[in-house]
């Protein structure tokens, strides 16, 4: 793309020119160079990770870093393939820093055309060059963030009332360049990372546990590289989020097929930004499929790993995870409203903080949950991009797809708008008379009139209280699995999979003008709570002991013969 | 409620199956495909999710303009999202539709008189999403008399492709509904549901009714009630449906156990072995 106009007012540039590259910034680039023809991916990610983000610190918070072509090239031999990869650290730090105009977003775009092509299309096979983890996963993170602001700003533009003269040359050229940033373009790119890799096949390979000659054997030359490997199993998840953000829930979570949500090992543990993501976006879409047990769990897990590691993790990415955790917390609200459920102390303490007036809200349920629960999707919900080209000549088209998404999700919850209510009467009954029950609901201001319509809401509410749950019967069952631990959806396949089950902890029957309440309700394991507050009790005592107070440990010891006696 | 998502229907041709399981999903030339199957699958009484979501896909991501094989398949999709209702197909089938279609088109003011259709077609899906707004709220008496008194209605659903099997589709549907709030497995119990109700719910003359009930095993009309036997079989006649549904209202009694493995206990047995 070389037509690209001009702004005028260009921050980068025209700004960075002026000004000689500080010494200790030359310094680091050639560093950064040396690093990257040694293949050290060790010291790689020290540049990455640490100088780069110390020395925007210092020069670079309000101005772009050196130009690639004018200032960096001549720095480094020239060398094509580092100035991509500089590139796309360059404009992401315009991204996050300064606010890009239209060139640099063109221009970020072509910079991941180019290199993808460079990894994908490199002449006599796959590419030498090793890079960390960390930095792949940002790649396409920002890759698809790049896309979903592309998508905003566009729209922004072609919504604008009062065109100013730039405005309007930039409205031409967007719609002369359809191909910029289109939704093809950017899940081509990851579609071919996913096949260059063969990440699919390697994965169940590893599954079926075959040697690791064998699972080499199949990924291939390309695939046996970490780089092509860690790139595939990271397009994995970009997938997931382009499709959720798409809003095709369905094909979103079906790409996740070979990813295993919790293994321990599991290597997403390693680059929490893309372990964050992967959680979010697979709870999200369980969310939008009235999937609520598993949106719940899905959620739980992460949350609680989140609160683990709070105190240890580096406080630059902690922003983005506060701000993602937030919105976890706004959607559990509304899964614990919909759907009552015993959730780990911890969480529940936070949500309480957090939300708890809104909590109460929901499940009191009426009309008064509805505005409520669509305030807290509107929050947590991600930004979402329409599959489509917007239109260029009827703008009032264009409308912000989160409407969408956010009406149609509200179809199904509308019809649960007196489930909370009628949950409070039917708990206290085995069978109750309808004219009972209608007296009830009357009370309560609700706009049920006479018993056929409360019958249909009786049928509606049936109808809601069944949801799809990944259960470990749907999936297929390996040996290595631990039978005490509760398992998270698609822990041993799919995530799709699941069977039908109940909302709430009990189910109705309707019988003429009578009713009939069947309670459900699943035992609680309590040998895990047990020895877990044994533990705990001994540690407390040990304690107690250590700074030789004994008196106190009478009270304990009831505690613990009481236990001794299960 | 199925999990249709993850089951392939067995009516699926290996052609389309090759095409939703490889990136032919991302290719324009396939849009005539699955529009054929989608005809197929309208004649056949039978719907396959991922197909069609992928057909729904497809047309956002061409970009092309709504032309009226779009609007056609668009509406037909729904239609069998609609006989659907008791799966959430209908939802996902929306969500994937172009960003403006449950706007309010009355808010559309500047749009050009090309974009007539666009109005058109927002209201054509407005008037499905009312019609799967009554049904999955049960408000089953409403949705008929809408549908039935109501000419726009009319011709929506039996223009399209599944003119003919739409409303048996839907009261057999309905049907199913109230068996599984009516029925109960408790052998003393019968339960029963006054037949104008039911009659209403599947609008039925008395005549068709009487039949109706005649057809379903274990159904039997008693004066003005319909009671239903508590090891009643459902209106489909494959077994394992019939399995499947008899059991979710079944209380049985849960006896929990737990398997603690002995290392769980090891640290405490050794605190006390140690005191």
């Amino acid at each position: 793309m070389t037509d690209v106009i001009k702004p005028s007012g260009d921050i980068g540039s025209a700004s960075s020119v002026q000004q000689a590259i500080p010494d200790q910034v030359k310094d680091f680039i050639r560093t950064f160079y040396k690093h990257f023809l040694e293949n050290n991916v060790y010291e790689l990610h020290g540049c990455y990770e640490n100088t780069f983000n110390k020395l925007t610190d210092k020069y670079y918070t309000k101005s772009a870093w050196p130009d690639p072509l004018t200032e960096v090239a001549p720095l480094v031999d020239n060398d094509q393939i580092f100035l991509v990869l500089y590139s796309e650290v360059y404009y992401r730090h315009i991204y996050a820093k300064l606010g890009p105009t239209l060139e640099h977003r063109t221009n970020s775009y072509n910079n991941y055309c180019n290199l993808f092509n460079l990894i994908l299309n490199h002449e006599g096979g796959p590419v030498t060059f090793e890079l960390p983890a960390k930095w792949l996963w940002d790649i396409v993170d920002e890759f698809i963030y790049q896309f979903n602001q592309f998508s905003v700003f566009r729209s922004k533009l072609i919504n604008k009332k009062n065109l100013s003269e730039q405005d309007s040359a930039e409205l031409s050229f967007l719609q002369q360049h359809v191909e910029i940033w289109s939704s093809y373009s950017v899940l081509n790119a990851l579609y071919s990372l996913i096949g260059r890799s063969k990440i699919y096949e390697q994965l169940t390979a590893q599954r079926n546990n075959l040697p690791p000659s064998k699972i080499s054997e199949i990924a291939g030359p390309y695939g046996s590289l970490t780089l092509y490997k860690n790139l595939g199993y990271f397009s994995i998840i970009g997938l997931l989020r382009i499709h959720t953000l798409l809003g095709d829930f369905t094909l979103a979570l079906k790409t996740m097929e070979e990813i295993e949500l919790s293994k321990k090992s599991n290597f997403l543990t390693r680059v929490p930004g893309a372990h964050f993501t992967t959680y979010y976006y697979a709870g999200f879409c369980y969310l939008m499929m009235h999937r609520y047990a598993d949106a719940i769990k899905t959620f739980s897990h992460i949350l609680l790993y989140i609160t683990r590691i709070k105190n240890i993790s580096k406080s630059g990415q902690y922003d983005a995870i506060t701000k993602k955790s937030e919105q976890m917390y706004a959607l559990l609200t509304i899964l614990i409203g919909l759907c009552p459920t015993r959730i780990d102390d911890v969480l529940h303490n936070n949500l309480k903080e957090k939300f708890s007036e809104q909590l109460s809200k929901i499940v009191k349920g009426g009309e008064a949950s509805l505005k409520t629960i669509e305030e807290l999707f509107a929050f947590g919900s991600p930004k979402f991009i329409s599959i489509s080209l917007p239109s260029f000549d009827s703008p009032e088209l264009n409308i912000d797809a989160i409407h969408l998404h956010s009406s149609v999700f509200m179809v199904t919850v509308k019809n649960t708008v007196y489930n909370n209510l009628l949950k409070t009467y039917l708990n206290l009954y085995s069978s109750m008379e309808l004219q009972k029950l209608l007296n009830f609901l009357e009370s309560d201001d609700t706009k049920i009139n006479n018993l056929d319509e409360l019958k249909e809401v009786l049928l509606a509410f049936k109808l809601t209280n069944t949801q799809i749950k990944w259960t470990e019967t749907a999936a297929v069952k390996t040996a290595t699995n631990g039978e005490d631990e509760e398992q998270l959806p698609g822990a041993t396949s799919g995530l799709l999979n699941g069977e039908s089950s109940n909302v709430y902890d009990f189910d109705i029957t309707i019988n003429d003008n009578l009713i009939q309440i069947i309670e459900m309700k699943v035992a609680r394991k309590f040998s895990d709570w047990f020895i877990r507050n044994t533990s705990k009790n001994y540690f407390v005592q040990d304690a107690i002991r250590n700074d030789r107070i004994e008196e106190t440990g009478k009270e304990k010891k009831d505690k613990k013969t009481k236990k001794s006696k299960k | 409620m199925d999990n249709t998502l993850v089951s392939v229907p067995v009516q699926r041709p290996s052609d389309i199956n090759d095409i939703l399981n490889s990136l032919k999903r991302y290719d324009v030339s396939v849009i005539k495909d699955l529009e054929d199957y989608l005809k197929v699958q309208c004649e056949q009484n039978f719907s396959d999710v991922n197909a069609n979501l992928a057909l729904l896909k497809l047309y956002e991501l061409s970009s092309e303009s709504l032309n009226d094989e779009r609007e056609e398949a668009t509406i037909n999709i729904l239609l069998l999202g609609l006989c659907n209702f008791y799966n959430i197909d209908f939802e996902l089938y929306l969500h994937l539709l172009p960003v403006y279609v449950l706007a309010d088109v009355t808010k559309f003011k500047d749009l050009s008189s090309e974009d007539s259709s666009i109005i058109q077609f927002c209201s054509y899906v407005n008037k499905l999403k009312e019609l799967y707004v009554l049904l999955t709220s049960a408000k089953f008496t409403k949705f008929w008399s809408l549908l039935k008194t109501d000419d726009s209605y009319q011709d929506l659903v039996y223009d399209s492709y599944l003119a003919d099997s739409f409303d048996s589709n839907i009261r057999n549907l309905i049907f199913n509904v109230v068996y599984k709030g009516y029925s109960n497995n408790n052998s003393q119990i019968k339960s029963k549901i006054s037949s104008q109700l039911l009659q209403s719910y599947l609008n039925l003359n008395e005549a068709d009714f009487g039949k109706f009930i005649e057809s379903k095993k274990f159904f039997k009309i008693n004066g003005d009630h319909v009671l239903i036997n508590h090891d009643a079989h459902l209106i489909k006649n494959d077994d394992e449906e019939e399995q499947k549904h008899v059991s979710t209202n079944a209380h049985n009694s849960i006896i929990s156990s737990e398997n603690i493995k002995f290392e769980q206990l090891s640290r405490l047995i050794k605190e006390s072995l140690e005191k």
